[in-house]
């Protein structure tokens, strides 16, 4: 066989390699006179100008969709300077506007998520149609960047081409623009399909600045969110971690429950030295809850996951219970942490005697998993209502266990969730598990069978 | 201008795109790297058209942004969800053929992998090839005798195999 046979072999092996379709030689076109147009403004030393221009008119066009950011007064704005209906969010010395009501999803470890409310009409599913504010690492290489609004920044666009033959995932979403801001080792990747998710995407793509001085961003956090990590990341953007200022090598050190969320939340940007609190987080069915910080588990019922405040050994007053619906009651649903949700509220009447003052029933419709909060304070339902989300990336919730499993049967339920069943006595049956159910923990981790709680 | 640069582009679609993924591209990556070229043929296009061979220049510009990109191990963009693999379609003669190209690229080094892309996909002489990347032209024949030798060993063993 000679060399040409051999290449003309291996052209023919790898032909059901090509992505299919013909090549997108228009969009090419469009996207190179965009470049050039961009590259001659910078040339023209227009370019501080520019950026503010394009952001002028890249936000203020009339009939376009969503809410109108008006340019901040300079690029070392402040959050006092953010528009009605918008948000900042921030990582590793950047920052960007977010419509305000766009949820946080979970789309890798160290990253910050946004898009909008899942499950409607604008709404995307898990990671495309969003915006991700990530670390990014870069090479020694010197990269050839434009200046955004102070930063320097590569960009790089990619449109899908119009072609009824490509296929879906490559179309999938339509637009993607990367900002990679090398100085700072951090990248903004937004996605949007839909002719207003682009211009969307293009207007918030427009926001990109440096923090102001003074300011640093609550870190995203590390997955799995085990408390060591999540110290490093809080430590290393000059926070400090709960009220009584945690010592950083102690709280590198320590563990304490799972750990997963931060408040303010992940991307929050604060002033320089702020306090940063840690959620306790727990799950069922793939809806994740925090509870107060000094609530424990208890085993309210088999099949279910319970915590109560710390000192009380029942579930006949205050708790919170999460559970498999079975049924789907009547009323409205309204989204809460991207999710479906039917809220059913319950209050003590005046001059009863009741053992808990509140009870809201939460249903998750599209999760099937029911949320029972009940307590003497409206606030902490409040609270909980508002940290309802979808299970971090990464982990898995223990699951309860069914009433009288046995040790076999327990372990099967934990197989199914990917986590291991190790017995911690003889037991013909199990009762619980160790940690307890509704924590989160990583794949593979072994769980404890409890035969009895002592 | 723009005529003359979409033929070209269109032309060098498929070439290019088979280099790509010679050079260690998966057919996303590929994609990607190619409209990159491509791109950036489209700004520099008074560049191409005075070169003496237009294909060699996209290749040496293909070549430049695959190092860049794995250098700075930053693909510029990259996929935020998992995407499902791409479909092929459903003809085992096609399934083995890809799956020979992959096995016939994966016994080459990254070195091999260029100077078979410069000297059959771009289209560089030795000299050329030699000049573009450093090395002395025997270098050049050795490595892409010994590359193109394991393409043939392995291209061979799945045919056997089918």
């Amino acid at each position: 066989m000679t060399d040409r046979d051999v290449l003309a072999r291996l052209d023919d092996a790898l032909e059901p390699l090509l992505p299919p379709g013909p090549p997108p030689v228009t969009d090419l076109v469009v996207r190179g006179r965009s470049v050039r147009r961009r590259r001659a403004g910078v040339r023209a030393g227009l370019a501080a100008a520019v950026a503010v221009v394009a952001v002028v008119v890249g936000l203020s066009v009339v009939g376009r969709p969503g809410p109108v950011v008006e340019p901040p007064s300079s690029s070392a704005t402040t959050d006092a300077s953010v528009p009605d209906g918008w948000r900042l969010v921030g990582l590793d010395g950047v920052m960007v506007y977010l419509p305000a009501d766009w949820r946080p999803r979970s789309c890798g470890s160290g990253t910050l998520a946004y898009g909008p409310v899942l499950g409607t009409s604008s709404g995307g599913t898990g990671c495309t149609d969003v915006v991700l504010l990530r670390p990014v690492v870069f090479g020694d290489m010197a990269l050839q960047t434009e200046p955004l609004n102070g930063l320097e920044v590569v960009r790089y666009d990619r449109t899908c081409d119009d072609t009824p033959d490509a296929p879906a995932a490559l179309c999938a979403p339509e637009h993607r623009t990367t900002i990679a801001v090398p100085d700072r080792g951090v990248e903004l990747v937004v996605t949007a399909s839909g002719e207003a998710a682009v211009d969307l995407a293009e207007r918030i793509v427009a926001t990109l600045r440096p923090m102001p001085e003074g300011s640093t961003a609550v870190p995203a956090v590390p997955v799995p969110g085990e408390f060591a990590r999540v110290c490093k990341a809080v430590f290393g953007a000059g926070l400090v971690l709960g009220r009584a200022g945690l010592d950083q090598q102690v709280c590198g050190a320590m563990y304490v429950g799972p750990p997963i969320t931060l408040v303010p939340a992940p991307g929050t940007v604060v002033p320089n030295g702020s306090v940063v609190e840690v959620e306790n987080r727990i799950a069922l069915g793939g809806v994740s809850v925090a509870v107060p910080r000094d609530w424990v588990p208890e085993v309210c019922a088999a099949g279910q996951v319970g915590f109560v405040p710390s000192g009380i050994d029942n579930c006949e007053s205050e708790s919170v219970e999460l559970t498999r619906a079975t049924t789907t009651p009547r009323g409205t649903a309204v989204e809460r942490g991207g999710f479906e949700v039917i809220e059913q509220d319950w209050s003590c009447p005046t001059n009863a005697f009741c053992v808990v003052s509140f009870r809201t029933t939460l249903t998750v419709v599209d999760a099937g998993v029911q949320v029972v909060v009940s307590v003497d304070d409206r606030a902490v339902i409040d609270q909980i209502i508002a940290s309802l989300a979808p299970i971090p990336d990464g982990l898995v919730a223990v699951p309860p266990l069914r009433a009288r499993a046995s040790a076999a049967e327990a372990e099967e339920i934990l197989a199914a969730a990917g986590l291991v069943g190790v017995p911690e006595r003889t037991a013909a049956t199990a009762v619980t598990t160790n940690p307890a159910p509704g924590t989160l923990v990583s794949p593979g981790t072994e769980i404890g069978l409890v035969s009895a709680t002592g | 201008m723009d005529d003359d640069y979409t033929g070209f582009a269109a032309a060098r679609w498929r070439p290019l795109l088979r280099a790509a993924i010679v050079l260690g591209c998966s057919p996303t990556e590929a994609e990607d790297l190619v409209q990159t070229t491509l791109l950036r043929c489209y700004v520099a296009w008074p560049k191409v058209v005075r070169a003496e061979s237009r294909d060699a220049y996209a290749g040496r510009v293909l070549l430049n942004a695959f190092r860049e990109s794995r250098r700075r191990r930053w693909w510029g963009e990259r996929p935020a969800a998992d995407l499902p693999e791409q479909v092929l379609d459903d003809d085992t003669g096609r399934v083995d053929d890809a799956d020979a190209a992959r096995r016939a690229l994966a016994g080459l080094t990254a070195a091999q992998r260029e100077v078979v892309v410069l000297r059959h996909y771009v289209g560089l002489s030795e000299r050329e090839t030699a000049d573009l990347l450093g090395v002395p032209r025997g270098t050049v024949k050795s490595r892409l005798s010994t590359a193109l030798g394991r393409l043939a060993g392995a291209l061979d063993e799945t045919e056997v195999d089918r």
